[in-house]
């Protein structure tokens, strides 16, 4: 009755066999964990690359939309009143009695109507927008200059965060593959347990995988 | 009594040993490859994911940037139109009226007709978008967008959401087999404790089983 159940039975235990174990089981965990940790950055890095891509692309629409529909439209009624005061006069001179008197009231007219419509219009009030081949503005420099207001938006680079990301993932990836060698450390443990003829090779190998797969995941996280 | 049923359980034949010790190594080997895939491919499904959403954001944002160019553009010699045929209008208007209004509307209809072409000209110089524009790429790549662009960024999006699919499947394949892996190291370790009698062998083999069809499962997740 106080026997001990199976102790007649069990063989020696090999040496360095339990150690091994704990050291490929230690491995595993480390490089998991630390992969893990890696991966979480990839993961942060990448959704950080959408939320910079949808704040950047909200800017520049909007600076597009207030460009092209708010001060385009008013710039071009400034332009045409101005074009139309120029051809009205220019028609004055051709003109004679009647006809002239109208044409130069209604280039009158037409100039004090672009002076009223140009208070509104910040393109047509700056110079530099002023387009110097022709009668319109320049909105691509007024655009440029609207998106120069938001420097911030302008730096985002979501390309440049979705490849960080992709790096990130990919070194955690291959931090995770480094695991495999830690499991055929293990592998040889066990089997140092079911063939003790060949323990003593068995368990060199185990130490070496594990060295293996330590050595791995070393290059692994300063690789990528 | 009692003991001695247990001492007689827990004995493990060197035969039976062998076996339980190949299978806990390839069970440890297996879910470290399984785990391996399944993080792996966790993350190209999140990548896609990802560059599906960056892709929606992108054909919102080129729908949204290039049209307000458009529309300005179109409206803009739809009012220069609007001008030249409201001159011609003008002296229609005045059939068989006196010479002197004839006149008048004449010189008016000249005026306007040449401001109409300037104006459509200014149109055509504010809604053009030259290689030395001085607005940064992304911002150009929104303005000049068209619709056969926004085909091509739809196409890659669903190619996206597509491969994202097909990652999640494998992922899912990979983390049912590493269930699978889990179910069979515990048959393993219940089948060290019972030792080699009949409940031992059914543990084993019915371990050696689950070991296999995770195999099988977690690699069907290649040839989705």
């Amino acid at each position: 009755m106080g026997v001990e159940p199976s102790a007649p039975e069990r063989p020696e235990e090999p040496a360095g066999t339990g150690i091994l174990l704990a050291v490929a089981a230690t491995l595993a965990a480390a490089v998991g964990g630390w992969s893990s940790i890696v991966a979480d950055r990839g993961s942060d890095t990448w959704h950080a690359a959408v939320r910079e891509h949808v704040k950047q692309s909200a800017g520049a629409v909007e600076d597009i939309r207030f460009v092209y529909q708010e001060e385009g439209p008013t710039g071009l009624q400034v332009a045409e009143a101005r074009m139309l005061a120029d051809e009205y006069r220019r028609a004055a001179r051709r003109a004679t009695g009647l006809a002239r008197e109208l044409l130069l009231l209604e280039a009158s007219a037409q100039e004090r109507a672009a002076r009223v419509l140009a208070g509104g219009s910040e393109v047509s009030q700056d110079a530099r927008y002023q387009d110097p081949g022709g009668d319109g503005f320049d909105l691509l420099l007024r655009l440029a200059d609207n998106r120069q207001e938001t420097p911030d938006l302008l730096a985002l680079d979501p390309d440049a965060t979705e490849d960080e990301g992709s790096r990130l993932s990919a070194e955690a990836s291959l931090l995770l593959l480094c695991i495999v060698p830690g499991a055929a450390a293990f592998l040889c443990g066990a089997l140092a347990y079911g063939f003790p003829a060949w323990r003593r090779g068995l368990v060199a190998a185990g130490f070496a995988f594990v060295a293996l797969g330590a050595a791995a995941a070393v290059l692994a996280g300063g690789a990528v | 009594m009692e003991i001695d049923r247990m001492a007689e359980a827990g004995s493990l034949g060197s035969g039976f040993r062998r076996r339980l010790s190949v299978l806990v190594g390839i069970s440890a080997v297996t879910a470290a490859l399984l785990a391996a895939f399944e993080s792996d491919s966790g993350r190209r499904e999140e990548e896609a994911f990802v560059r599906s959403s960056r892709a929606s954001v992108q054909i919102f944002a080129e729908l949204a940037g290039s049209a307000p160019r458009t529309q300005f553009a179109a409206n803009g010699l739809r009012r220069a139109i609007q001008i030249d045929v409201g001159a011609g209008g003008r002296v229609l208007a005045t059939r068989g009226a006196s010479s002197e209004a004839t006149r008048v509307a004449m010189a008016t209809a000249e005026a306007q007709s040449a401001a109409a072409d300037r104006y459509a000209e200014a149109v055509r110089a504010m809604s053009r978008v030259p290689a030395n524009a001085p607005i940064d790429p992304g911002t150009r790549a929104l303005l000049t967008s068209d619709l056969p662009r926004v085909r091509r960024v739809l196409e890659e999006q669903n190619r996206l959401v597509d491969r994202a699919d097909r990652y999640g499947t494998r992922q899912e394949r990979a983390m049912f087999a590493i269930a699978l892996v889990a179910i069979a190291a515990v048959l393993l370790g219940l089948a060290g404790l019972v030792g080699d009698g009949r409940g031992g062998r059914v543990a084993l083999l019915v371990a050696a089983a689950a070991l296999v069809l995770a195999l099988g499962w977690g690699g069907s997740g290649l040839f989705v």
